[in-house]
């Protein structure tokens, strides 16, 4: 399998404070891979250094076997075309309607006629399950489920290889959250796509996760199937995942 | 890069359509029209995709809407490909457009916008007028209560009050300066050249003091009180507040009015002050006139009455610019556009108040002859 993300002896500090002391990880093609930590282990930070909106203070970082570090802008144009990144809150764009959301990078980036936009947005809300009635709302009108399916669509809109999902069950109620995993690994098996996700839910782990790393003490702690990461005798590891034994 | 194409083969009765290359969202927009644009004039159809080396779903949407069209026309039509995932993926895709339903939106005529537009500037002017109300009934409980929020005032009067002074007295000493310059320039022709004392002071504490005060303070004030309060409503903390029983109304609106109450005869004193002395400087550069003799001609001309209208005007601006700012504030919506909208709408629509407010003053002073 190749290897989509890896993530080499990261180190970020904030000031004096250190958030990372040497996190690795390897997320392979195909794979749905999760990351885990307690609130403040600095997992959303990761994230971030991954999409490249914060930078590491030292370590590597290669994506489809570049490091981005060393992009030109160019490539670095060409990498985020690839790869689709999903906000916890969904992030879009407040003052366009979701079908403007949806048909924003598609406008950008190619030179579509109106109609065949209009398909694509079609067939994104269609792989999301939403209405197609919802074209025509504004984000503030969607319940925070509809916006997480919104936000997918609009992620999945320059076709992906690659996904990041920042807490995409939050804010979810089960039948919902259980609904949108379902459709992760769906889309994740008709597209073809490598999923990175942090994620707290303990059924999202136990139904889709393929391999996981769990951030804690600023360091992976513990990484590979659930299965190797029950084995650990972490603390935090224990405690987490404690309720189902 | 670039390398997507198609071509058509004639065989007897069956035309079949080979796709080649990487059928993706990076390059389907260069072959999209003349896809589209195919037509057959056998009625079996073939489509061969087994040459494409990549598919993706935005590929797969543009080869589905070829075949739905292809099959509205009762063409046959065949997909091969031994690429599983390809088939797959175009499976779903059909599927997924074949439920694709065209929803009608709504046009509406020129003349109902016109009417809806008209009717929402009645409806937010009856929406102001009750949020009037609202405040004088709420002021009224509020001095029965004597609960006044000594923090919040003083810091709206240090914010909008004490940091707009050093504007305000720039502005004022231009404005000063320039009303002496224009009335000397004309009186001089008279040889009246002593008059631009009565003039100038005259128009400033009745009339330039508190408008250019009221104005700078609308730009600066009402903006700032629909953005802040705009954004906590945007981040529900006003929703937060009225969990908690805290009531907007005391926490965030009555301090500001309260505050501009305080500041802004204050700031239309010194407003006065520093325009009176941009007046003495440019007569004295122009005429020549001593500051001695300017002053003892303003003690003669400018009675007390005409700084008192000027100051009167005060609080009744104060009111206008903080309710105005706090109205917009409140009707913000939750799309970050709004705070812009209403921010906008909140300084035009102060400053054009104030200056209605003040002429409605002079008509009335008129009248009373004062």
């Amino acid at each position: 399998m190749k290897s989509v993300v890896k993530v080499e002896n990261i180190v970020t500090k904030f000031g004096a404070k250190i958030v990372h002391n040497g996190v690795s990880l390897e997320v392979k093609q195909n794979e749905i891979y999760a990351i885990l930590g307690e609130s403040g282990s600095g997992k959303s930070v990761l994230l971030k250094e991954i999409v490249m909106l914060l930078k590491p203070f030292s370590g590597k970082i290669y994506i489809f076997n570049k490091d981005i570090s060393r992009l030109t802008p160019q490539e670095i144009l060409e990498l985020k075309k690839r790869w689709g990144v999903l906000f916890q809150f969904g992030a879009l764009f407040t003052s366009l309607n979701i079908e403007n959301n949806i048909a924003l990078p598609l406008k950008e980036y190619t030179k579509l006629s109106k109609k065949m936009l209009s398909y694509i947005v079609d067939a994104k809300l269609e792989m999301v399950n939403l209405d197609k009635s919802v074209k025509y709302l504004y984000p503030y009108e969607l319940s925070g489920g509809m916006i997480k399916r919104a936000a997918l669509a609009r992620t999945l809109s320059l076709d992906p290889k690659l996904l990041f999902l920042d807490e995409p069950t939050s804010g979810l109620d089960p039948v919902g959250a259980r609904a949108f995993d379902e459709l992760i690994v769906n889309l994740r098996d008709t597209l073809d796509l490598t999923i990175v996700m942090i994620t707290h839910d303990l059924d999202t782990i136990y139904n889709i996760v393929d391999r996981l790393s769990i951030l804690a003490d600023k360091k992976v702690v513990s990484s590979g199937t659930l299965e190797e990461v029950l084995k650990s005798n972490h603390p935090f590891v224990k405690k987490f995942f404690k309720k189902r034994e | 890069m670039k390398n997507i194409s198609f071509k058509v083969y004639n065989k007897s009765n069956t035309t079949t359509i080979v796709f080649i290359g990487d059928w993706s969202i990076n390059n389907i927009d260069i072959i999209e029209t003349k896809l589209l644009q195919f037509n057959s004039k056998t009625s079996n159809i073939i489509l061969n995709l087994e040459n494409v080396d990549n598919l993706d779903s935005s590929g797969a949407i543009l080869i589905s809407v070829l075949k739905k069209r292809l099959e509205k026309d009762n063409f046959n039509i065949k997909t091969i490909t031994q690429n599983k995932k390809h088939l797959k993926l175009l499976d779903i895709i059909e599927e997924n457009i074949s439920k694709q339903k065209d929803i009608k939106v709504k046009k509406y005529s020129f003349l109902y916008n016109v009417g809806k537009q008209t009717f929402n500037i009645y409806l937010s002017i009856i929406e102001f007028l009750s949020f009037l109300g609202k405040f004088f009934i709420k002021s009224l409980k509020l001095f029965k209560k004597g609960d006044f929020r000594l923090q919040e005032i003083i810091y709206f009067i240090y914010t909008a009050g004490l940091e707009a002074v050093p504007i305000i007295a720039l502005t004022s000493f231009l404005v000063g300066i320039v009303i002496a310059y224009q009335t000397i320039v004309q009186l001089s022709k008279f040889g009246a050249d002593i008059f631009v004392v009565d003039a100038s002071v005259i128009a400033i504490t009745r009339e330039l003091g508190p408008m250019i005060t009221a104005i700078v303070v609308a730009g600066r004030s009402a903006s700032s009180f629909s953005a802040e309060i705009g954004a906590m409503k945007l981040t529900q903390e006003i929703d937060a507040m009225k969990t908690m029983g805290f009531k907007p109304f005391y926490f965030l609106i009555i301090p500001r009015v309260v505050a501009l109450l305080i500041a802004l005869p204050i700031l239309i004193f010194i407003s006065d002050i520093i325009g009176i002395f941009g007046a003495m400087i440019a007569t004295k550069m122009h005429i020549g006139l001593s500051f001695n003799i300017f002053i003892d001609r303003l003690y003669e001309v400018l009675k007390v009455k005409h700084y008192i209208i000027g100051l009167i005007k005060g609080p009744f601006f104060a009111v206008i610019i903080a309710l105005i700012g706090s109205f917009h504030g409140l009707r913000v919506t939750q799309n970050t556009e709004s705070i812009g909208q209403e921010t906008t709408k909140s300084v035009v629509n102060a400053i054009f108040l104030v200056i209605v407010c003040d002429a409605l003053f002079s008509v009335i002073f008129t009248r009373l002859n004062l």
